[in-house]
C-alpha cells in the first residue's frame, strides 16, 4: 500500500513539474502566427508628401528567429486632401524578418521585394490622360512587437520603400511608412 | 526499497526526454541533396545601354548534391531611359550552382558559389508619354557570377547574387534627341546585356528525395 502511495506521490509530481514545464512555454516559437490591421502614415520623400495607407499583415515565424511575412498596403490618400502627386500608390510586399527576442519582446530587421500598383495624378502633373501602371519595389523594415499573451501583442513598425513609377512622367516612389497598433497572434503549433 | 524509486525517477525523465533526443537525430544529416527551397527577390540592372532600373520575383531552388543547387526565377525589371522611355524586361531562366570550398558548406553562415545559366526574356520599350508606341522582343539569354548564402537558421538563408547576363537577341534601341524620340531594331548579338545584383530570401519547404 505504502508503494502504491509513494508511486502515486512520483506520478503527480512528474505531472506538476510537466504543468510548470507548459506554463512556461514560450510565446515566440515556431509556427506562431501574427495577424494585424491598421492605419499607416507615409512620407513620400520625393514629393515632401506625406499619405496615409489601410496596412495588413500576416506573419509566420519558422522559428523564434525567422519570420516569413506577407503585407498590404491601401492608398487612403493625403491626410489634407489637398492634390496629390498620384491617383493611388498601393503595394504588395513578401518577405522576411530576423527577430531579436527576450522572453516577450521581439525587436527585428527585415527585408521585402514587392510591387506597387499605382496612377499618376493628372492635376498635378499636366497630363490629359495617365494609365495604371506597376512597379517593383524593395523594401527594408525594422520594428519592435510586444507580446502581451497568447492572443495579443503591441507592434510598431517602420518600412523604406524604394522604387520608381516609370508610366506617363516619371516619380520617385521612395517612401517612409510607420504603423503601429495592436495586432492577433496564435500559436499554430503545439510545443512537442 | 530508495534505489527503486531511483529507478523509476530515471524511467520517467527518460520518456520524458527520449523524444525530443530522437529528434535532434534526425536533424543531422549529411546529405544537403533533394531539398525544396522557396522565395522572393529583388534585383538592381546596372550597367546596361538603358541604364539603371529595379526589378522584383520569385525563385525556387533544387538542390541536386551538397556541392550543387538549381535555382529556377522569374523576375521583372523595369527601367527608366532618360524621363523619356520605359524599358520592362522579363525574364523566366533556371542557373546552376556550385559550391567550390569544402570548408565553407552548409551550416557555415558564408557559403560561397559560382552560378551560370540561362533564361529567356521578353523586353519591350515604350514612350512614355505615348503608351500606344512601343517596340518589343522575345530573346534568349545566358548568366553568369558570383554569389553567397548567408545561412542565418537551418531552413533559412538570404542570398546575395551578382552575375552579368548576355543577350543573345538583337536589342531594341530608344534614339532620343530633344524632344525626337525613336524606337529602332538595333545591331546583331554582340554580347551586350546588363549586370544584375540579386538579393534573395530562401525557405527550404521539404526534401523532394532523401539520400
Amino acid at each position: 500500500m505504502e508503494k502504491i502511495k509513494k508511486l502515486a506521490f512520483l506520478f503527480f509530481l512528474f505531472m506538476m513539474i510537466e504543468k510548470i514545464n507548459a506554463q512556461e512555454t514560450p510565446i515566440i516559437r515556431k509556427g506562431l502566427l501574427r495577424v494585424q490591421g491598421t492605419i499607416c502614415t507615409a512620407y513620400l520623400l520625393s514629393e515632401k508628401e506625406s499619405s496615409f495607407y489601410l496596412h495588413g499583415n500576416l506573419e509566420g515565424y519558422t522559428s523564434s528567429k525567422i519570420s516569413l511575412a506577407g503585407e498590404i498596403y491601401y492608398n487612403l490618400g493625403n491626410p489634407s486632401g489637398s492634390k496629390s502627386a498620384f491617383n493611388y500608390n498601393h503595394s504588395l510586399f513578401f518577405g522576411s524578418s530576423y527577430h531579436f527576442t527576450k522572453k516577450n519582446n521581439d525587436l527585428y530587421i527585415g527585408i521585402q521585394p514587392g510591387a506597387s500598383v499605382t496612377k499618376i495624378s493628372t492635376d498635378g502633373n499636366s497630363l490629359a490622360l495617365a494609365q495604371t501602371g506597376v512597379n517593383p519595389l524593395l523594401s527594408t523594415l525594422f520594428g519592435y512587437n510586444f507580446f502581451v499573451n497568447k492572443f495579443f501583442h503591441f507592434f510598431v513598425q517602420s518600412r523604406l520603400v524604394i522604387g520608381q513609377h516609370n508610366f506617363d512622367a516619371p516619380k520617385d516612389l521612395s517612401e517612409f511608412r510607420f504603423s503601429a497598433g495592436l495586432g492577433f497572434n496564435i500559436n499554430a503549433l503545439k510545443t512537442k | 526499497m530508495k534505489i527503486k524509486f531511483i529507478y523509476i525517477l530515471l524511467l520517467l525523465t527518460l520518456v520524458k526526454y527520449s523524444s525530443s533526443f530522437a529528434q535532434d537525430s534526425t536533424k543531422i544529416s549529411s546529405s544537403r541533396s533533394g531539398w525544396f527551397s522557396f522565395g522572393g527577390r529583388s534585383t538592381l540592372s546596372a550597367f546596361s545601354h538603358d541604364g539603371t532600373g529595379l526589378g522584383t520575383g520569385g525563385q525556387f531552388r533544387i538542390q541536386l548534391s551538397n556541392r550543387v543547387n538549381t535555382d529556377w526565377f522569374g523576375d521583372y525589371i523595369s527601367i527608366n531611359i532618360s524621363d523619356k522611355v520605359r524599358s520592362e524586361y522579363y525574364h523566366i531562366g533556371w542557373s546552376v550552382l556550385f559550391y567550390p570550398f569544402e570548408k565553407l558548406q552548409f551550416p557555415k553562415v558564408i557559403q560561397p558559389y559560382i552560378v551560370a545559366g540561362h533564361c529567356f526574356d521578353y523586353n519591350v520599350k515604350t514612350i512614355m508619354n505615348y503608351p500606344s508606341i512601343s517596340k518589343d522582343r522575345w530573346g534568349s539569354a545566358v548568366q553568369a557570377g558570383l554569389g553567397t548564402h548567408f545561412n542565418l537558421s537551418d531552413r533559412f538563408d538570404v542570398s546575395i547574387t551578382c552575375q552579368y547576363m548576355i543577350h543573345l537577341t538583337k536589342e531594341i534601341d530608344a534614339e532620343i534627341d530633344g524632344k525626337n524620340i525613336a524606337l529602332v531594331d538595333g545591331h546583331d548579338p554582340s554580347l551586350e546585356g546588363h549586370l544584375l545584383t540579386t538579393v534573395s530570401l530562401n525557405y527550404k519547404l521539404f526534401r523532394i528525395w532523401k539520400k
